[in-house]
């Protein structure tokens, strides 16, 4: 037995050292970066519809996945030793490429009013001059709904507020659904409006399936349905209507791949936006967050057919949960959350939760929406998701650079698409919003060293390279003084150091850049790093420990002495 | 030796060798018209070191992979495939469901259900199960129950069943029996029961009862215990109609009162009940005729944040009209999942008995709890004139219960206090 354990020890040893060496992995940084679109809009042959299982994603992702991630060496192994596996599909500059899931809009570019209003905008919204047709009820459940074709021949699913909050359900879905579509994903076309039921009409034929029995769908069974809706004053119901997404092929996963798009490259799990949509999700406190509340369509773009994917279904958001106000509890733990549980069973009962003690709701139109036990990296969607499991440092941070894109004006003109009519409550969504915001651009920015907008300018024959400190740029770094540690490698060669003080510039000199043209002269030829040198940056904050690095990848081009930064790493 | 470690650090290094390799990003060669630089992306390549690592993730994975596929298949099977809809028959009010469960005693069981709603009348059901198990336990069940049934509001259940249990046990007459003196013997039940309960307000119910039972005893099947009744009889020195079998008619007359919050999970309020029922030998047992008087009551208490302690107390006493022996399967008895738990099924038996149990309850998730619990329980010869603090036996444990608002579905617990630990699970528990 003595003879085995050092073999035994040495294997494990050997594991762990692969393991580690495994999670190593860079990009490959050439002159032609970063890339800023996947082609993944190729056409193929049109897949069939999916339908995947509630009950069986449910209990997969509670039970079955949790000890698959467990006994994952890779993952368990990388966890342990700081090297998370990477997103897959980022850009060598840290970024998202668009795809046919995701489109940089307001994080890299900043949208305007109109813009962030409009969101996803196909049509003007349901045409009101005409009657509207019913063709399909949506019967049972505890939220009302029905399709209905406009005047003009579009297809819209009415949803409505329940009878005890109005404005509730079809506000948030409103602002999430324009907040996600700024943050890049794909949405349906979602518009806040009003009809009276009399400007309603059944299709001729509609029948409606109940107790496994179809039954013709008649005018009582069309109030029946309003019933469950709040209804205004004079008698008009305020609805959402979401434009029907065409050629519907089923929901996507968080996991693995759709096996009939050829185009469908990167495990779901490993896309940044779908890691990273966690920090989108809990800002809005989109807890319904699941495959079911996500589409494929077959779209048909630019002489293309290929698969696009979508969120939808945004009713369950901020203080909504569609049918009335959201539990105190969702969002702060999985519809079943095994680990909350062994905690209270150990703890005897006595281990008190935060959201036990939640105070009720102050505006019926808002619900239980707040930011005071909101923690960024403590927030949970209805289950497990696996690509928010596998999200790192990196993953969010990116998300949160866009979060915090969303400017208190940006926000204020979000909340207006809610066409909330009480102001205290428009004011209290924007409170909560903007302290959830701020929560989650401290937290995630100081995961990582938070180095970003890096600029080269050149002056005369000097260089330098101005970037800005997202923690100070945001207010939330308070520390008195600051300062910017830098080496300058090249092929593992620490070639020139120095410190910036306060400014976030790291200034290359005449000489020393004429150190950096030597150093490519005298490396070989042959290697293909001969043109990289990387300025890793660390940040100390009033004289504390040094933060993580920031990788900048510079390309050195010979034929006339220029540097491109080819580059960006924050290191998780 | 040697040759293994070299193995060892080949593989090592040339694993950090190879995963070192970078997962090269394939550029396009001519980038959009709108110079946005287009990628033409593919998977990264895993490297030696994940592939290896994958081998043994793979097998210590496999347990789960063989659960999750059995799991997948009966979701699947029974919940998302025609299986479901054929074994409905096409009608919304029925429900197929798998009987199945475990017991020290009859050991794993295995049967079916089928319940039809909406029968005769609104809210009516009919349900039908069995089961049969590995150590020769069966149970047939036939049961309707119909609201607004005769009166507004009353409510009439009517239940034909047959049981047969071969490996029952007993341990002779009051709280001095030993773990170690157990026989065992054969019951087979054939019970025909009509239950009327009618609700005199929105607390307090009156409750009719009559039916008609049929006991036989045997010889028990278990080999490790004393099995033949005669020899059982002169081990304890009772008589032989002590063992033996029966056919009662039974008349009962009960009150129920119920002010709990809700069924499944209360929180305030309690609950009673008092029955009484006069039970008349027929047959080949003219002789024998007694009356059974049992009272279960239970409070609850909020004491902070849901946490609840639970408070139930039952007394239960036998007596004969006449100087017959009553059958030991008639009298009181202590022991199992729903009063002494840390002892065996109908551990204790005597005419009377008494006991006490005190939950604490405590949320783990929306709908399901923990509990802990301590029960105190004995039995009497006559409970009025032995009513004292000695000779009660404790049990403890804790357990779990997943409820609904109106029932519980789901209840697991381990007790101890016995002769050994006691693990139970049911389905529909009543406390």
């Amino acid at each position: 037995m003595k003879r085995v354990f050092p073999i035994i020890n040495l294997i494990c040893l050997g594991l762990f050292l692969l393991m580690v060496s495994a999670c190593g992995k860079r990009t490959a940084y050439t002159p032609d970066q970063p890339y800023w679109k996947d082609n993944d809009t190729v056409s193929i042959t049109e897949p069939v519809k999916r339908s995947p299982s509630l009950i069986w994603q449910l209990t997969e992702r509670t039970t079955f996945r949790q000890a698959e991630q467990l006994l994952d060496l890779n993952r368990s192994l990388g966890k342990i030793s700081g090297n998370p596996k990477q997103s897959w599909n980022i850009n060598s500059y840290d970024e998202v490429p668009n795809s046919s899931w995701f489109t940089n809009r307001h994080g890299l570019h900043g949208m305007d009013t109109e813009a962030l209003q409009a969101g996803m905008a196909v049509t003007s919204g349901p045409d009101t001059t005409g009657k509207w047709t019913v063709f399909r009820p949506k019967v049972g459940g505890v939220t009302a709904g029905f399709w209905i074709k406009d005047a003009k021949g579009d297809a819209y699913i009415l949803k409505f507020d329940p009878p005890n909050n109005p404005e509730m359900a079809t506000g948030s879905a409103a602002i999430t659904g324009r907040l996600l579509y700024a943050c890049g994903y794909n949405v349906p076309q979602e518009t806040i409006t009003s009809f009276h039921p009399d400007d309603l009409v059944i299709k001729e034929g509609v029948t409606y399936k109940e107790d496994g029995r179809k039954y013709p769908f008649t005018r009582e069974k069309l109030f029946e349905i309003l019933e469950k809706a709040y209804h205004n004053e004079d008698g008009t119901i305020r609805c959402l209507a979401s434009l029907a997404l065409p050629n519907i092929k089923g929901p996507f996963s968080f996991s693995g791949v759709r096996k009939d798009d050829p185009n469908d490259w990167c495990r779901h799990e490993h896309r940044r936006e779908l890691r990273a949509l966690y920090v989108f999700c809990s800002f809005v406190n989109h807890w319904d967050i699941k495959d079911e509340n996500s589409m494929d369509i077959f779209a048909d773009e630019n002489g293309s057919r290929f698969i696009k994917h979508h969120l939808l279904d945004f009713g369950s958001t901020m203080g909504s949960a569609g049918h009335g106000s959201q539990s105190p509890r969702s969002g702060y733990a999985n519809s079943f959350d095994l680990r909350d549980a062994i905690v209270s069973f150990f703890t005897l009962g006595l281990k008190k939760w935060q959201w036990e003690e939640a105070k009720p709701y102050q505006y019926p139109s808002i619900g239980y929406f707040e930011s005071e036990i909101f923690h960024p990296a403590k927030w949970d969607p209805i289950y497990p998701i696996p690509a928010f499991e596998n999200m790192t440092n990196r993953d969010a941070y990116w998300a949160a650079k866009i979060v915090m894109r969303f400017s208190d004006e940006d926000l204020r003109v979000l909340i207006e698409v809610g066409r909330y009519s009480n102001p205290e409550a428009r004011e209290y969504l924007f409170q909560t919003l903007k302290a959830r915001r701020d929560k989650i651009g401290k937290h995630w920015f100081s995961k990582v060293n938070p180095l970003d907008e890096f600029q080269l300018i050149v002056r005369e024959k000097a260089l330098t390279i101005s970037f800005t400190d997202l923690l100070r740029k945001y207010g939330f770094d308070k520390s008195k003084s600051v300062s910017y540690r830098y080496d300058l490698q090249h092929m593992g060669k620490k070639i020139v150091s120095g410190e910036a003080n306060a400014t976030p510039e790291i200034n290359i000199t005449h000489v020393e850049r004429n150190l950096l043209i030597k150093a490519f002269q005298e490396a070989n030829q042959d290697s293909p790093d001969r043109n990289l040198f990387k300025i890793s940056i660390r940040t100390t904050r009033d004289k504390e420990k040094n933060s993580r690095p920031v990788h900048l990848w510079l390309w050195f081009h010979p034929e006339d002495s220029r540097i491109q930064i080819v580059g960006i790493e924050h290191v998780d | 030796m040697k040759w293994l470690i070299t193995v060892g650090v080949f593989i090592v290094l040339t694993g950090m060798l190879i995963s070192t390799a970078t997962a090269k990003e394939t550029g396009s060669e001519s980038p959009e018209s709108d110079s946005v630089a287009v990628r033409n992306p593919e998977a990264p390549r895993h490297s030696l070191g994940e592939v290896l690592l994958d081998i043994p993730s793979f097998i210590i994975k496999t347990p789960v992979y063989i659960v999750k596929g059995v799991t997948n298949g009966i979701i699947h099977g029974v919940f998302e495939s025609p299986v479901k809809r054929f074994l409905n028959f096409g009608n919304p009010y029925s429900l197929f469901y798998i009987n199945a469960g475990y017991g020290s005693n009859k050991g794993i069981s295995t049967g079916t259900g089928f319940g039809l709603y909406h029968l005769f009348v609104p809210e009516d059901k009919l349900k039908l199960d069995w089961y049969y198990s590995t150590k020769n336990y069966q149970s047939y069940r036939l049961k309707y129950t119909g609201t607004n049934m005769l009166i507004r509001s009353g409510r009439l259940t009517l239940v034909g069943e047959y049981k047969n249990r071969p490996r029952e046990s007993y341990y002779g007459p009051g709280n001095n029996s030993q773990e170690n003196h157990a026989c065992n013997y054969t019951l087979e039940r054939t019970r025909i029961v009509g239950d009327f309960a009618f609700p005199v307000n929105s607390y307090v119910t009156l409750r009719f009862m009559t039916g008609f039972t049929a006991i036989n005893i045997f010889d028990g099947q278990q080999d490790d215990s004393e099995g033949r009744i005669d020899s059982i009889a002169a081990k304890f020195s009772l008589p032989d109609t002590y063992f033996s079998s029966s056919r009662v008619v039974t008349l009962g007359i009960g009150i129920e009162k119920d002010w709990r919050d809700t069924a499944g999970q209360p929180s305030r309020g309690g609950r009673y009940s008092l029955i009484t029922s006069y039970n008349k030998g027929v047959g080949r047992s003219n002789n024998l005729s007694f009356f059974v008087t049992k009272f279960d009551g239970s409070y609850f208490i909020n004491l902070f944040r849901k946490r609840i302690l639970a408070v139930r107390f039952i007394a239960q006493s036998v007596d004969n009209t006449k100087e017959d022996i009553i059958p030991f399967y008639h009298l009181s008895k202590l022991g199992g999942r729903d009063d002494l738990r840390g002892y065996r099924g109908h551990r204790f038996v005597d005419k009377d008995m008494a006991m006490v149990s005190i939950e604490y309850r405590y949320p783990l998730w929306k709908a399901i709890d923990a509990f802990l619990f301590l029960d105190e329980g004995r039995v009497f010869d006559d409970i009025g004139d032995d009513l004292t603090l000695e000779h009660w036996s404790e049990s403890y444990g804790l357990g779990m219960r997943i409820w609904t608002e109106h029932a519980i579905v789901l209840k697991t617990q381990i007790a101890f206090g016995g002769y050994e630990p006691r693990l139970y699970f049911e389905m529909g528990a009543n406390w």
